[in-house]
């Protein structure tokens, strides 16, 4: 395992990130805030007082799980629990920012952004991430990124850690096992 | 953080087989599941390209409307297969039947049969997943699933509630998969029947068994009352329908010595006015629709687990997912 | 109060294995003395000399034949000549016309007695609707009327499978059966005597004592 990867403390981080949401959406507008599960949720979580202190009102709060909207569902074996996707508003009309931890292959936010169209059509969606770590399979871009990592192997893996799970705040980069 | 996958069966042949943690398992999925039917788009991609066929040897309409609404929610295509009147005794045209039908390219099977072990039988026999959806007096799994959703729902819990199984539970399929449900999730059950349709055996499951329903009407936390079938009659296992309403049914009178927060259920179809009286049966402590509603959950669940456990073989699932999900 | 001597009577009571001679003393219904001889000043003495003086005697299988069959008993005619006989109690079989099979035809013999006022007569409800033998009547019904036991008299319940369900339903509330023993497969059209006169064999192979009487050659096997 490596070093725990934390220049900046996790707190200001959080503010940096917040900063470049609020730049993506005009000014005095109101969004939905909706976090891919797991640390996702917890991520979105958090941002919600920044976001508000910034003067950005975040009316609508929802959790996304995406694992039915997978595209390697047909491979995969036995999953975890699927958690109940949960999104207490009305999308239709309102910008809404899609919070993730890590931006990999982009598979993720391609099913995330297919589970929304069942639920509504918002006026915008914008793409926040904590960490990219490159390595994209399909043409997604994040508009907002806290911390850049370039481009990583694939044997590396990266970890967002929050204290809501883990404990602890920080990002850690792994070597994949295998 | 490291959830653990508590579900690597293939088929679900019923809940005898089953742990208590698997059984919470597919409740605690259904829940998920309940959630994408309030969704105005109610429909996910999970089993896109799959195909579930319904395998009926013997009559439905409510069981099998359910598992194709549930299988075409989950994006699977589905096939109808009925075939009324198949005798006990046609063990190997079933196999070959069931292997036909297979060899159409069908993922899951949903099979109802009037002998019991038939979709055990087909499961030893078949490369696809099996869902056994009532097989003789043995079991029907997804039903006690989805009544036991409906009184976690209901109660928040299931352990220590006292649920009482009222009517014809040695013929009923439905009374056994409960049985084990209930008894694995630690409710205490208690059957109600007359002495034809309830033999002491049942004392063996764990059971109380008792044939005077009023003795336990203030005691129970669910009325679960079973259909009352006519034929019954003429094998002489009870004498009349009015007979069997005047010592067995949910009447008024006794709806009004239970529990005030008592909940009735149904499997359904229901005669009104015999083993359950209309007024209550519509009452606000009537689950009976909510049961209904809750089958489709639960059979999204277990088609959705049963087909995650079938790609099991394709490789990497336990390492297949990242951190970053994808 | 009233007094009341029966004397010189042959006191019969099974409860006490008494068979002997005794005076009897009855004060307001109640019987108070039992001994070989009793004088005392009563509102009314019966001399019994030569007769017997027992308990009400119970007759556990009598036909009444009412309703269908008036002409030949009814409640009335039927609980008169039983006290007459020295049985206050009597059951009644179910095969009227229509049978005894429901709490209705059970309430309407037990309301029937009473209105007479003669002797207790207790109903035996049919263990199959109109004794076919084929569906079991309203047993737990029939029960909680009163009927105080269960048969198809007149005809055996010749199902098993019937017979069987019936053993098991009644178990509910701890009835009784009073099975009608007769085969109609091995019994037949009436013939009982299986081509002997000894009278062990005739006890064995006797299936219907009415048969019998009219029974006059031997039965050969076909």
């Amino acid at each position: 395992m490596q070093p725990r990867f934390d220049p900046i403390p996790f707190d200001q981080l959080l503010r940096k990130w917040a900063e470049q949401i609020v730049g993506q959406i005009h000014p005095g507008q109101s969004v939905n805030l909706v976090g891919i599960r797991t640390r996702g949720e917890i991520l979105a979580r958090r941002l919600q007082p920044i976001l508000n202190d910034l003067g950005t009102d975040c009316v609508g709060f929802g959790a996304l799980d995406i694992t039915l909207y997978r595209d390697d569902l047909s491979e995969i074996g036995p999953r975890p629990l699927v958690r109940p996707t949960v999104l207490q508003f009305d999308p239709d009309k309102k910008p809404l920012i899609l919070i993730d931890d890590v931006l990999y292959t982009g598979r993720t936010v391609r099913a995330a952004l297919n589970a929304l169209s069942d639920f509504g059509r918002p006026a915008a969606v914008r793409l926040a991430v904590l960490v990219d770590r490159g390595g994209r399979e399909l043409p997604i871009q994040p508009d907002a990124v806290a911390l850049s990592l370039g481009e990583l192997s694939p044997d590396q893996v990266v970890k967002v850690k929050v204290k809501e799970i883990d404990g602890y705040d920080g990002i850690e980069i792994e070597r994949r096992n295998s | 953080m490291s959830e653990p996958v508590l579900w690597r069966r293939r088929h679900l042949l019923g809940l005898e087989p089953l742990t208590a943690d698997e059984i919470r398992f597919v409740l605690d999925t259904a829940r998920t599941f309940k959630e994408v039917s309030t969704r105005s788009v109610k429909k996910v991609p999970a089993l896109r390209g799959k195909v579930v066929v319904n395998a009926f040897f013997e009559d439905s309409t409510r069981t099998r409307m359910s598992f194709s609404l549930a299988a075409q929610r989950l994006s699977a295509d589905v096939i109808e297969f009925t075939e009324k009147g198949s005798s006990v005794s046609k063990g190997e045209t079933l196999i070959d039947t069931a292997r036909n039908i297979q060899a159409m390219g069908v993922d899951i099977m949903v099979v109802r049969h009037a002998a019991a072990g038939a979709a055990e039988l087909l499961s030893r026999h078949l490369d696809c997943s099996i869902i056994n959806a009532g097989d003789g007096a043995h079991e029907h799994p997804t039903q006690a699933l989805l009544d036991l959703y409906t009184i976690r729902e209901r109660f928040g819990r299931i352990e220590g509630l006292k649920v009482a199984i009222v009517g014809d539970i040695a013929n009923s399929r439905v009374a056994r998969s409960e049985i084990w449900g209930l008894t694995k999730l630690g409710a205490q059950v208690i059957l109600v029947g007359p002495t034809t349709l309830l033999p002491r055996v049942f004392e063996k499951y764990g059971c109380q068994v008792t044939h005077d329903l009023d003795s336990v009407l203030g005691e129970v936390d669910v009325m679960y009352m079973l259909r009352v079938q006519n034929e019954r009659m003429k094998a002489a296992q009870f004498p009349t329908v009015r007979e069997f309403t005047k010592l067995f049914g949910l009447t008024w009178d006794r709806f009004q010595r239970c529990k005030k927060d008592v909940l009735v259920m149904h499997p359904g179809p229901m005669n009104r006015g015999v083993e359950i009286q209309s007024d209550i049966a519509d009452g606000e402590h009537s689950a009976i629709l909510e049961q209904v509603e809750n089958g489709l959950a639960v059979r999204m669940a277990v088609l959705y687990l049963l087909n995650q456990a079938g790609n099991a073989s394709s490789g990497d699932s336990t390492t297949g997912v990242s951190p970053e999900k994808a | 109060m009233s007094t009341l001597l029966i004397k010189n009577g042959t006191v019969i009571d099974p409860s006490q294995g008494l068979q002997s001679r005794r005076d009897v003393l009855i004060e307001d219904g109640r019987i108070i003395r039992l001994e070989p001889s009793i004088h005392q000043s009563v509102d009314q003495t019966i001399d019994a000399t030569g007769q017997f003086v027992t308990p009400g005697l119970i007759d556990i299988h009598v036909h009444f034949r009412e309703p269908g069959d008036e002409e030949e008993e009814t409640i009335a005619s039927g609980s008169a000549a039983a006290v007459a006989g020295g049985f206050t109690t009597v059951c009644c079989m179910p095969n009227t016309k229509p049978a005894l099979d429901n709490e209705a035809q059970i309430e309407f013999v037990l309301r029937e007695s009473e209105r007479v006022g003669l002797a207790n007569v207790l109903a035996v409800g049919a263990i199959t609707k109109a004794r076919e033998g084929k569906e079991l009547a309203e047993l737990a019904s029939m029960h909680q009327r009163g009927a105080i036991a269960f048969s198809d008299d007149g005809v055996g319940v010749n199902d098993s499978s019937v017979m069987r369900r019936a053993l098991q339903y009644i178990r509910m509330f701890d009835g009784l059966i009073m099975q009608h023993c007769e085969d109609h497969q091995l019994s037949g059209g009436g013939n009982a005597r299986r081509g002997s006169q000894h009278p062990d064999r005739d006890a064995r192979y006797s299936c219907r004592s009415r048969a019998t009487d009219d029974c006059k050659g031997h039965y050969s096997e076909p």
